[in-house]
């Protein structure tokens, strides 16, 4: 696959995702769920389309300039993000298990797991886009 | 680890961004190559060593310790 069809399944791919958390905030929102998550999933498209369209337009940018879209350089950046995000939302997991078993008569304790599910993927997202930033920023260690 | 790219370039009056074409690399990584900020593949500075007609062994220069 060349670089301009890869381009085009990257776009096809964000924007299939972001359909769908639409759906899902439009369907929550039709269903009379609490209108508190129905605005975090909002929340989460929200940000989530922005950091695409700041992706996609910066890579369009690259292509016409005669630049790559990413080389090993990005690739090993993205890798590590991808690394710290997995270890670090899986201890978040973990800690959230232990605290809500101790809060087992807490309301917290009661959230359905399609909010939990939005929590983590804000978690596991902000990680990653953290990690992303510092490194693309301070050079990836050898 | 210390490199002479800068100095290379210069030699050729190549810009980081004409360097990074010519390998077909983004151009920060160029900057962060350059800056020992990042330790390229095997591949990669063989590119580079070649672009700059020179050799990996003159290019990049690593420190004991």
């Amino acid at each position: 696959m060349d670089e301009k069809a890869r381009f085009r399944a990257f776009v096809l791919l964000v924007a299939l995702v972001l359909a769908g958390v639409a759906l899902y905030t439009v369907a929550t929102a039709y269903a009379g769920v609490e209108i508190t998550w129905t605005l975090v999933a909002a929340a989460i498209l929200v940000s989530m389309g922005l950091v695409a369209v700041a992706v996609v337009l910066k890579q369009r940018k690259d292509l016409k300039s005669g630049f790559p879209k990413d080389d090993e350089r990005s690739r090993a950046i993205r890798m590590r993000a991808g690394y710290w995000a997995f270890y670090i939302s899986l201890y978040f997991l973990f800690g959230m298990s232990v605290v809500l078993t101790l809060l087992e008569d807490h309301q917290i304790a009661s959230l359905p797991a399609a909010e939990w599910g939005m929590i983590y993927v804000a978690v596991m997202g902000s990680i990653f886009l953290a990690v992303h930033t510092y490194l693309n920023r301070k050079g990836v260690p050898g | 680890m210390r490199t002479r790219i800068k100095e290379f370039r210069a030699r050729y009056d190549l810009t980081q961004e004409d360097l990074a074409r010519r390998i077909g690399v983004r151009r920060e990584t160029i900057l962060f190559i350059e800056n020992g900020k990042y330790i390229p593949s095997l591949k990669l500075a063989h590119d580079i060593a070649r672009a700059l007609k020179s050799s990996v062994d003159e290019l990049f220069l690593f420190e004991k310790g």
